[in-house]
């Protein structure tokens, strides 16, 4: 049965995101940084081997591929105690250590030209799997690497394993702040091109609502990246904890994301996750019950994705997968289910089957929680589309000037013409069409949108 | 001897004088001591009144012996009247000590009194009133015989006898009419040689016959000689007489004058025509009626001893029935001994010898022994009558019997005596049956030679999963019970003795849980601290409650058992004249609610009713299931210590479901997702081998020690009016082999059921693999080898209306799912798990995976009675492999009608197992339901 997932971490975004995923991990199946399990964990029932392999002696290593144009974030992994986790063959860092530049163009384009040598160490990866499932890409889609090379590295993944699932868990731009990177409108547009037609199922990671989140949520007034990132290993992991330990519920990817994604393009999904809790705030009031999790991770609040808060009435849900943790009486999920029906707390499309799913999964047991319960929530919202297209909007602004395109046309891919711009812009345009068209009953025949 | 110088002058002087000793001389010391003494502390030379008392009594006596009775009456008077006269000592008293001298003197002087003869003036006194008074035969006896403690032989004792005064009664019918002369000469001579002379007289007596009574004989001799056979007599009888024959009677004498016995049916009769000087007839006919009553019963108890140690019984032999009779044998015994010095005490003068007196002093008995006899009717008799009878039915029968009348007569109040009596006979009678559940709960050794116990081994040698159920059976049971399980249908009728009803459940399993300890070879895990035996345990205990304290048991424990049990009986029975229950009984009557010792208070709180505050066998089958209780705890801990350690029984069961109930998610699935992309793609799944190298290829690699105990095979063919892709599975049968204490849990039955979910559970799996597994770009895959550019709107149409299917699709399957996985499985083994860690033995343990396996088997609607539903589910899994087969054909051989044919075949059976579910919810026959109702509820709401 395919069930092992190879990580890709590429930029500097995605190394970072990815580190604290794999930190998680190792604590949640008792390994320590230097990849030994440790004695109490022995015994434990979850399987290791989803994530990480065993080298002959015996210590466990990820199924990692660490990419990155530059050094700086690399090498910060490699100084930390983790340095001796990775296998360093699995991890390369552009020999001049330029870095993209910010613009994707720049990371497509050495993407291309580093094909071999990044292929190698996925097809060995892969080969060196039993059963490989599928990928998982970390990465930010506003940067450079991260969006230039991951888009390269997505196109080529579907080609080289056509059967595997693609997974990403893609970071979003803040868009509040005024990033430093003017590109970024690009970077993202060209990206999501990618995002919607080479990959299976991407989750989506705004920034803009984590920040939210760690200010209001968790009382930080300047997070930093660390605490964010945090945020984000922790949606990871308990988006994979029912691959990772064994139960009676969806044992595999496919399992997993096949319910959520009705029709291919659909496939961007928001996630929710509660309770939230940082260190400083250990102590805790709240008694955390199945009911109480599932309704929490309904407010937009928790969302991991901003969405205007002017919600026009007919967003809804096409889909929602609930991953409760703990301590969980089965019966109590059914009547938490009735109540969340009764009260109509969430919308779902008018032309379809929809409900809440649930999945029972454990706690990791070496993980000290004071909660009893806790909720990972993955949804398909119709409303994502907004993300969208405040991308497209930005894009149109600063391509109706014809601003920064200097640095894309130096590159291959832009040489010629521009096309692939206007490519992605239908591509993203005909995605927001169709998250729209969802909306309405007529969905179903309902022509959405012509191939020009 | 106040002048004491003096004296000791006196003495001293004495003794030089009559001794020759010397003053100084050591004998001379020795001397004065011992005359001083005297003189200090006799009255030397006195008479003594005493003596001279003696010596007339025993003057008395002796008259009497010598038939002198006037003589001794004279003597008596003139005593009396020589002691009464105050004449001496010049005091106005009689009876001074110069009376006594007088009286002293003269007794000394005459020196053979008996020998002389004395003329009295009232000589015309009757001869027959001579010996009214005076039982012969116990006199002579008195000294020579043992106690006629036996019964069997006790006749021959009794009968020794020569009374002549049955002679003056019955020499009336003697002198009768025409009698031939040479007859009339035989029966002479006959009566001279029974009659026995007065053998103190010193004349020439004539033969002593032992076995003989006079008067009976001569009957005997009549009727053998068929003269006097129509005529028939009033004889009158003495009522001293009566008293004896009673006596005799009831130590078992057959043969007697008064009664007549009956050999066959050992029942006394009276005989008629036998008159009391001074009682009508009715009266002394009442008053004999009694005793012969009360003889007939003796008797026939005896009998039944008699023939069980002879082995006529042999049908019917128990342990049961032998303590019975020992402990009657017990009771008969002192029945004896109190008739022999009821006899005694006759003789002594101590009792009046009436008939009512008599009748009055065998009271305590007569009840005791009405009990043993109606224990004996009730309960023994029946199954003499049967040819052959159960010896099983037998035992209980005659356990439930003691039991009940112990109970009632509990709570009759009868006299402690008898209620002591009773108790300790019931006791002994349980005792085998005790001694056998010791032996069966303490070594596992269910040793019942004379199959009585009401638990009976089956079949000995069987280790195989049948073993619980089988091991053991009611013995009682009737044939179409005794295929139950024995437990479940332990239907408490009449086959169970009252006190084992509420313990027997306990018995029976703690003496599985023993025996399949000993097949293990763990039997010294489940000794316990105390080796006292369960007997033994059981009489402290029963005392205990009873408030009458600890027996009092001789420092030596190791005794035998019988011996220390011996001991507390008899503790029981010197219990005080007042029992202390019958006294709180009492109390509790009349002064309710006031100081109660704690037995009373606590039989008061627990709400009986007054009366059961007594209740001996409620008391007895306490303290007997605390005991048991205790026995059981021991074992099934043990039992349960050992499987969980040694058999891993619960690393088993976990396997099992691991397997089975795809409990573990990943590790089946690894085996599954092969099968499962064979059968997609078509190939050939069907090859035995194959199978069973994969299924071992995936569990080795997580269970590397057991996973050769699974094995696959598949069935020929399955026979459906309806076959559909999704039946195929159905074939599926997987094989656990297990191995001997374990499949006592997991048994063929179990595998079976297993096997079914397992089937269903595949068929969920692979409709949920199918339609997972449907990748968007095969759809297109057709497509893309061509143009894009063919893509036109009525192919997106097309398409979409084939995306909403699958969502349904994957809805339906993904809710089935979930249901089955969440609500069923995952909350079962929860429930399953808590349930096995809370039972106490391995029937508990049966019973709770039972349970779990019978709630999981009907919620997967695999019960006969859901088969509607089971049918619509497998259709909609069935729709599952249709479409998938649909899509990865391609979008291009795809037609809408297909699309719609498969759509509607899909919405109706999803309405049509909507409407049931409905229905069924609405019964509220499996309360879980509903959540899968939910789910569907939003699966009909756009279809």
């Amino acid at each position: 049965m395919p069930r092992d997932i190879i990580t890709l971490q590429v930029g500097q975004c995605g190394n970072q995101v990815g580190m604290e995923f794999w930190k998680q991990l190792c604590a949640e199946h008792g390994i320590n940084p230097e990849g030994i399990l440790e004695d109490f964990a022995t015994e434990g029932i979850d399987r290791k081997d989803v994530f990480f392999y065993q080298a002959d002696d015996e210590h466990y290593i990820p199924r990692a591929v660490l990419l990155d144009l530059e050094p700086r974030v690399i090498n910060s992994i490699m100084n930390s105690a983790y340095s001796n986790l990775f296998n360093p063959e699995n991890i390369y860092m552009s020999k001049h250590g330029g870095g993209a530049g910010n613009s994707w163009a720049s990371g497509y384009t050495q993407g291309e030209r580093l094909y071999e040598e990044v292929f190698d160490i996925i097809d060995r990866e892969a080969e060196g799997s039993d059963s490989l499932e599928g990928f998982l890409l970390c990465h930010s889609i506003a940067g450079g690497t991260g969006s230039g090379m991951g888009s390269y590295i997505l196109e080529k993944l579907n080609d080289r394993f056509p059967k595997k699932l693609i997974q990403t868990y893609s970071v979003f731009p803040n868009q509040d702040e005024i990033s430093d990177v003017v590109v970024q409108p690009y970077n993202s547009l060209l990206t999501l091109k990618r995002l919607t037609q080479n990959a299976d199922c991407v989750n989506v990671l705004d920034n803009t609502a984590l920040h939210r989140i760690a200010v209001e949520r968790l009382h930080i007034e300047n997070p930093t990246f660390q605490q964010i990132n945090h945020l984000v290993s922790t949606v990871m992991s308990a988006s994979t904890t029912t691959l990772r330990v064994p139960g009676y519920m969806n044992n595999d990817l496919i399992g997993l994301i096949s319910s959520l994604i009705p029709t291919p393009r659909l496939h961007f999904l928001m996630t929710g996750y509660t309770p939230l809790t940082t260190d400083s705030q250990v102590a805790n009031v709240r008694k955390t019950t199945v009911l109480d999790v599932m309704r929490r991770l309904l407010q937009p609040k928790n969302m991991m994705v901003s969405t205007p808060i002017n919600r026009q009435a007919n967003h809804c849900y096409i889909s929602i997968l609930n991953i409760i943790q703990g301590e969980v009486d089965p019966t109590q999920v059914h009547k938490s289910l009735q109540r969340i029906r009764e009260r109509k707390l969430a919308q779902f499309i008018p032309w379809g089957p929809a409900s809440i799913q649930v999945a029972l999964s454990r706690k990791s047991p070496y993980i000290q929680s004071s909660h009893r319960v806790s909720g990972l929530m993955l949804a398909n919202h119709t409303s994502i589309n907004t993300l969208f297209s405040r991308t497209l909007s930005s894009y149109d602004k600063l391509r109706k000037r014809g601003a920064f395109l200097d640095q894309f046309r130096k590159e291959a891919i832009f040489s010629d013409n521009l096309d692939e711009f206007d490519d992605a812009r239908n591509v993203v345009q005909m995605l927001v069409d169709e998250y729209n068209a969802a909306t309405r009953p007529d969905y179903q025949t309902r022509k959405v949108a012509t191939k020009k | 001897m106040a002048q004491n110088s003096s004296n000791k002058k006196l003495i001293s002087e004495l003794i030089s004088q009559s001794t020759g000793f010397q003053t100084g001389e050591e004998n001379f010391q020795i001397c004065l001591k011992y005359a001083a003494s005297n003189l200090r502390f006799h009255r030397y030379l006195d008479v003594d009144r005493h003596k001279v008392k003696c010596l007339l009594n025993g003057l008395y006596e002796k008259f009497t012996i010598h038939s002198a009775q006037p003589a001794r009456e004279a003597l008596k008077k003139a005593v009396s009247a020589f002691l009464n006269k105050p004449e001496f000592e010049k005091k106005n008293a009689p009876e001074t000590d110069t009376h006594y001298s007088i009286l002293s003197f003269l007794l000394e002087m005459s020196s053979r009194p008996t020998s002389q003869h004395y003329s009295f003036e009232e000589e015309d006194a009757k001869e027959d009133d001579i010996n009214v008074n005076f039982d012969w035969y116990k006199y002579l006896t008195e000294d020579l015989d043992p106690l006629p403690t036996s019964f069997s032989d006790s006749s021959v004792d009794s009968e020794a006898s020569d009374i002549e005064e049955t002679i003056i009664a019955e020499a009336e019918p003697f002198v009768r009419e025409e009698e031939i002369s040479q007859q009339v000469e035989a029966n002479t001579a006959m009566l001279r040689e029974l009659l026995v002379d007065r053998y103190w007289a010193g004349e020439d007596n004539s033969l002593l016959l032992a076995d003989t009574d006079f008067a009976h004989d001569w009957n005997g001799h009549l009727r053998s000689l068929g003269v006097f056979e129509s005529f028939q007599q009033d004889t009158y009888m003495t009522e001293y007489q009566m008293v004896r024959e009673v006596i005799w009677m009831l130590s078992g004498a057959t043969e007697s004058f008064l009664f007549l016995y009956n050999e066959q049916q050992a029942v006394f009769s009276i005989k008629k025509c036998v008159n009391l000087t001074h009682t009508t007839k009715t009266s002394l006919a009442e008053v004999l009626i009694k005793f012969t009553r009360l003889a007939t019963k003796v008797s026939q108890l005896r009998q039944f001893v008699t023939r069980l140690l002879k082995g006529d019984l042999l049908s019917l032999e128990c342990q049961t029935y032998q303590a019975f009779s020992v402990a009657c044998t017990e009771i008969l015994t002192q029945l004896d001994v109190f008739s022999h010095q009821l006899s005694h005490r006759i003789q002594n003068g101590d009792l009046s010898g009436t008939l009512i007196s008599i009748l009055q002093e065998y009271n305590p008995y007569q009840q005791i022994i009405h009990i043993l006899h109606t224990i004996y009717t009730s309960a023994i008799c029946p199954n003499l009558a049967i040819a052959k009878p159960s010896v099983s039915t037998a035992a209980t029968q005659l356990l439930i019997t003691c039991n009940s009348l112990l109970n009632e007569a509990s709570l009759q109040a009868v006299d402690t005596n008898t209620l002591t009596t009773l108790t300790r006979v019931f006791v002994r009678t349980l005792a085998p049956y005790l001694h056998i559940i010791d032996e069966w709960l303490t070594n596992g050794n269910l040793n019942d030679p004379y199959l009585e116990f009401v638990i009976k081994k089956k079949n000995s040698k069987c280790l195989d999963e049948t073993f619980w159920d089988m091991a053991v059976e009611l013995t009682t049971c009737e044939p179409a019970e005794s295929t139950d399980r024995i437990t479940s249908s332990f239907s408490y009728n009449y086959s169970v003795p009252e006190l084992l009803k509420g313990t027997l459940t306990r018995i029976a399993i703690s003496g599985k849980s023993m025996e399949m300890l000993a097949q293990l070879g763990k039997v010294s895990f489940a000794v316990g601290e105390s080796n006292k035996s369960l007997l033994s345990a059981f009489v402290d205990k029963f005392c205990s409650g009873l408030n009458w304290g600890e027996p009092k048991e001789t420092p030596a424990a190791a005794e035998g058992v019988e011996k220390s049990a011996e001991l507390t009986l008899t503790a029981v029975s010197s219990a005080p004249d007042v029992s202390p229950l019958l006294h709180a009984n009492f109390r509790a009557l009349f002064e309710e609610g006031r100081s109660m010792t704690p037995v009373d208070e606590l039989r008061a709180l627990s709400g009986q009713n007054m009366y059961n505050m007594v209740n001996l066998g409620q008391l007895m089958s306490s303290s007997l299931e605390l005991l048991v209780e205790e026995r059981y705890n021991r074992v099934s801990q043990c039992l349960l210590h050992v499987l969980k350690d040694d058999c891993h029984i619960y690393y088993f069961l976990s396997l099992v479901r691991k397997v089975y109930l795809l409990e573990a998610g990943d590790i089946m699935y690894e085996f599954l997702w092969e099968l499962f992309d064979k059968i997609r793609l078509d190939e050939d799944w069907k090859d035995v081998l194959t199978l069973n190298v994969g299924l071992h290829e995936c569990l080795e690699k997580h269970f590397p020690k057991h996973f050769f105990r699974f094995s696959i095979s598949l069935a020929d063919d399955v026979r459906k009016s309806e076959f559909l892709p999704i039946h195929m599975l159905e074939k599926f049968h997987l094989h656990y082999e297990v191995d001997w204490p374990i499949d006592v849990i997991y048994n063929s039955a179990c595998e079976e059921q297993y096997n079914r979910i397992f089937q269903f559970l595949l068929q969920l799996k692979l409709a949920k693999h199918s339609i997972d597994n449907l990748k968007f770009d095969a759809l297109h895959k057709k497509l893309t080898d061509e143009s894009t550019a063919s893509y036109d709107t009525g192919d997106e149409l097309l398409e979409k209306s084939i995306y909403l299917l699958r969502m349904k699709i994957l809805h339906a399957v993904n809710s089935i799912h979930d249901y089955i996985m969440t609500t069923i499985l995952y909350h079962s083994s929860q429930q399953f798990e808590k349930n096995v860690e809370a039972a106490t033995d391995l029937e508990m343990i049966m019973m709770v995976h039972r349970n779990y396996l019978n709630q999981v088997f009907n919620r997967c609607f695999l019960h006969p009675k859901n088969a509607v539903i089971h049918g619509c589910l497998l259709k909609i899994l069935n729709t599952a492999l249709i479409f998938q087969k649909m899509w990865d054909s391609g979008l291009e051989t795809t037609t809408w009608t297909k699309v719609e044919e498969i759509s509607l075949s899909f919405t109706k059976c999803i309405q049509i197992l909507m409407s049931f579910i409905t229905s069924l919810i609405k019964t509220g026959s499996l309360p879980h339901l509903e959540s899968l109702a939910l789910a569907f509820r939003d699966t009909t709401a756009v279809s």
